[in-house]
């Protein structure tokens, strides 16, 4: 039985990467993760049932770290839910419906990130889905999320979930990207997206894909309202301006029975506010994100923090941020300096990946970031808190009432104490606290977690 | 360097409270919390209004006074702080239990409080849901009340803004000023705050902050946890709470949690699960795997339904007690210009008349409530 000296919680890129990193020097890893099997939502994998006739080259490299997590230092943990940590990390976790505890000298958070939910007129229809549900229920299901398919939302994941949607036989109508700033992009001029090539190629394909199936890709348009009584019948979509917000008298109505929003994503950063980090607000990066130092480390001793989960800035930023993590984790828990020349030099070479990856962030941030509109899509009938049915009116009256944060907002009208304790609707009720009082969105704060960190039952809370 | 009438440390419940009675009576205020708005324990209540678990020594007839001033607190506040009825159950889980609550109910029939005393039986076809037969019967009060916290605190201060409030949060006092024997206001971190009156409303923190000047307020705190389903509310008609609080949950020191039953359902449909305490001298607002433990097999014991319901979220906090379960009101011989406020067994039923009784208080009007029973000099030496 293995000592743990380091748990790292997710097994997507960045907890895959630490993990390895960590176990080459010696330490003993217990690489905790939710799901069944190990990659995370980049290295998506299929249930054994279905058998896969193409693989690409992701799966490939996925394939590799899967092998080399299967080693004696590293304890691999799946299905196992980690629902609580405190700043002494001691962390709590559920496994099976059993109930397990950990107190490891240190923790690599490696949670990874969600779809970033937009509010607008309808969003709460049956038949509008985020671009990751529709992936999953693609790839993982094999299950078309719908006949008429419309997706709207920013950044290359649109392109990839049509050529997806396209390859499965679906009738994509459409693929609306809100941002116009590839229109100006000229690649060979941004230093970002040197060693980029493979990303470029994959983007291309998709592409490709969609214009040979003739799916209408349209920079500089989003959903102004999704259409229909029980469920989606259509959706009325606009031209935005460069700041995301509806050009009046634009607006045309596409006829669809899904669409598939995607506005980027979220880090998932409870655990690091449950342990206490200091968090600071990164809006290129999804947000407010625990505060880091150039070997992961948060403002919490032997708390690192590493990937989307972090900070949102893909696959090779998180892989990247694993091995700095990972490194230093090792070496402070084997009771070596992390001041001295031996870990510099380490983490020399990984550090300049790091940098690269960082440029790429920065480039993705620059041209998919949205604009303050994406705020200002919502009428005052449109529900901001699906859990309690909190409406925008609500949200306003309580506005007047003298609530000018998110806290306050939250005790006046229960958004954000439901079921998904803020998960869906915390972003969206941070945008429009700030409108509606004129404050900054960094202003207003944001709703603070409280464990579990997901649900638990009070049957499994007892345990046996 | 401002002046003010009057300056409240804490605001939570009472803090709350007592700066919208004096803004009310146009007396210049400093509200100062060193977290955000109810950041103690306050925000951890269950928000009960009740009368049957009072301190029946001294406090009934404060109870009964505090809860008159509910009947129109929503129309003189002009906000609805979720304010309904509801009945309360008092089990209890031993024949001693049953005993003492027996004798509650005479003592409480004295003061023209009418409680029903159940059997196992009688419990059981009040709450279906109920496992009765893991009790020995219960005292049971039909006419209790229940609100939501934040709404009402949230109303007391907003209402006070508007007649001037200076809240401050996230402010410490790093000390207070002091002329002689006379306490003049406080100092924070943004500086002096000079004050005729001040008032100290600081739940679990008032020791410490006592002893900056002085003083011995022998409040002790438990770090009291709970939590709260998703959707439950229809298991349990009544908010229930178990006789064994009356017993040791507040002499039970020590590394072990002791969880006494205290579950409400909410008008918002959930449940609220609790009540893990055990006596601490750290301040938390963390919770933690052995405490939601024990809550939960609590409550499965008496609602074994509850099994498969969800824990959406948990929470803790420091919450004030005294010996003998009664409040520190008023002033403190030997120190002018500094008022008590802390440590209230019953918080919510009382807070509106606390709030007017230290307004009183400040002003020089004859207070509504004698507060002899409560002064800190029963206590000192």
């Amino acid at each position: 039985m293995v000592e743990i000296d380091i748990a790292i919680i997710g097994a997507g890129p960045a907890g895959l990467n630490a993990a390895v990193a960590a176990a080459d020097l010696g330490a003993g890893v217990a690489l905790i993760d939710g799901y069944e099997y190990p990659g995370g939502q980049y290295f998506r994998q299929f249930p054994q049932e279905f058998r896969v006739s193409r693989l690409t080259d992701r799966y490939k490299q996925a394939e590799d770290l899967f092998a080399q997590i299967r080693r004696p230092e590293i304890t691999y943990r799946q299905n196992s839910q980690v629902w609580n940590i405190d700043s002494d990390l001691n962390l709590d976790f559920i496994e099976s419906s059993a109930l397990g505890h950990l107190k490891p000298k240190a923790v690599i958070l490696a949670t990874g990130a969600y779809d970033r939910p937009a509010a607008f007129p309808g969003w709460t229809l049956p038949g509008v889905m985020t671009v990751g549900a529709a992936q999953i229920l693609v790839k993982a299901q094999r299950v078309l999320p719908g006949r008429k398919i419309l997706i709207a939302g920013s950044g290359p994941i649109l392109l990839a979930l049509g050529a997806l949607l396209v390859w499965a036989g679906a009738e994509v109508v459409a693929v609306l990207e809100a941002s116009q700033a590839m229109k100006r992009f000229n690649p060979l001029s941004v230093s970002g997206i040197w060693g980029q090539s493979d990303r470029l190629k994959e983007g291309w394909e998709f592409l490709r894909t969609l214009r040979k199936a003739n799916v209408p890709y349209r920079q500089g348009w989003g959903i102004r309202r999704a259409l229909g009584v029980d469920a989606v019948q259509g959706a009325a979509c606009t031209r935005l301006d460069q700041h995301w917000r509806p050009i009046p008298g634009s607006e045309e109505q596409i006829t669809c029975d899904t669409i598939c929003i995607g506005y980027g994503f979220l880090p998932k950063t409870a655990l690091s506010c449950l342990a206490g980090a200091a968090q600071i607000y990164r809006p290129e990066q999804g947000g407010w994100v625990p505060r880091r130092d150039n070997m992961m480390r948060t403002t919490i001793p032997g708390l690192y923090a590493a990937g989307d989960g972090a900070g949102i800035g893909g696959a090779g930023l998180s892989a990247a941020e694993g091995r700095i993590a990972g490194t230093a984790a090792a070496y402070e828990v084997s009771g070596k300096s992390q001041n001295g020349p031996d870990l510099e030099k380490l983490l020399a070479g990984l550090w300049k990946t790091w940098d690269s990856e960082k440029k790429f962030q920065k480039l993705f941030g620059e041209l998919y970031t949205p604009g303050p509109g994406i705020d200002e899509w919502v009428d005052g009938e449109t529900i901001i808190c699906r859990c309690e049915r909190v409406d925008l009116k609500a949200v306003d009256q309580a506005v007047r009432m003298g609530a000018s944060n998110v806290d306050a907002v939250k005790g006046l009208t229960r958004a954000g104490m439901g079921a998904c304790q803020g998960h869906i609707c915390g972003r969206i009720l941070a945008g429009q606290i700030a409108r509606l009082s004129g404050r900054g969105v960094k202003e207003v704060g944001s709703l603070s977690p409280r464990p579990p960190v997901q649900p638990l039952s009070i049957g499994e809370a007892a345990g046996s | 360097m401002a002046t003010y009438d009057a300056v409240v440390v804490g605001a939570g419940y009472i803090g709350c409270a007592v700066s919208y009675y004096l803004t009310k009576a146009g007396l210049k205020t400093a509200l100062i919390d060193r977290g955000r708005l109810a950041a103690g324990a306050s925000r951890a209540n269950y928000g009960n209004i009740q009368v049957q678990d009072a301190e029946l020594e001294y406090s009934l007839p404060m109870i009964l006074a505090g809860k008159a001033a509910f009947e129109t607190l929503e129309e003189d506040l002009g906000y609805k702080v979720g304010l309904r009825s509801i009945g309360s159950l008092l089990i209890a889980e031993s024949e001693s239990q049953a005993a003492g609550l027996q004798e509650r109910r005479s003592r409480l029939e004295e003061f023209g409080v009418l409680v029903h005393w159940l059997s196992p039986a009688e419990l059981q076809r009040l709450e279906p849901h109920l496992d009765a037969a893991q009790t020995f019967g219960a005292l049971y009060n039909p006419q209790e009340m229940q609100l939501d916290p934040f709404k009402l605190i949230w109303a007391f201060v907003h209402r006070a803004q508007e007649k001037g409030l200076d809240l401050q949060l996230n402010t410490e006092i790093l000390d207070f000023v002091l002329h002689g024997q006379q306490v003049g206001g406080v100092i924070t971190a943004q500086g002096k705050i000079d004050s005729a009156a001040t008032i100290l409303a600081a739940g679990a923190w008032s020791a410490a902050l006592g002893r900056k000047l002085g003083l011995d307020i022998p409040v002790k705190h438990v770090h009291g946890q709970a939590a709260a389903t998703d959707y439950g509310g229809n298991l349990l008609n009544n908010t229930i709470s178990s006789a064994a609080f009356f017993e040791s949950a507040h002499d039970a020191a020590g590394a072990d949690s002791q969880t006494v039953l205290a579950i409400a359902p909410t008008v918002h449909g959930n449940l609220l699960l609790g009540e893990a305490a055990r006596v601490v001298d750290h301040f938390s607002s963390g919770t933690d795997a052995g405490s939601l433990q024990s809550i939960c097999r609590t409550a499965i014991r008496f609602i074994p339904e509850l099994r498969d319901f969800s824990i959406m979220r948990t929470w803790g906090a420091p919450v004030a007690f005294t010996e003998d379960g009664r409040p520190f009101l008023g002033p403190v011989s030997g120190l002018r210009g500094l008022l008590l406020a802390v440590a209230f067994k019953s918080t919510v039923i009382i807070t509106p008349l606390i709030g007017r009784v230290i307004a009183q208080l400040v002003t020089g009007a004859e207070p509504d409530l004698d507060i002899r029973p409560f002064l800190l000099s029963r206590v000192r030496s």
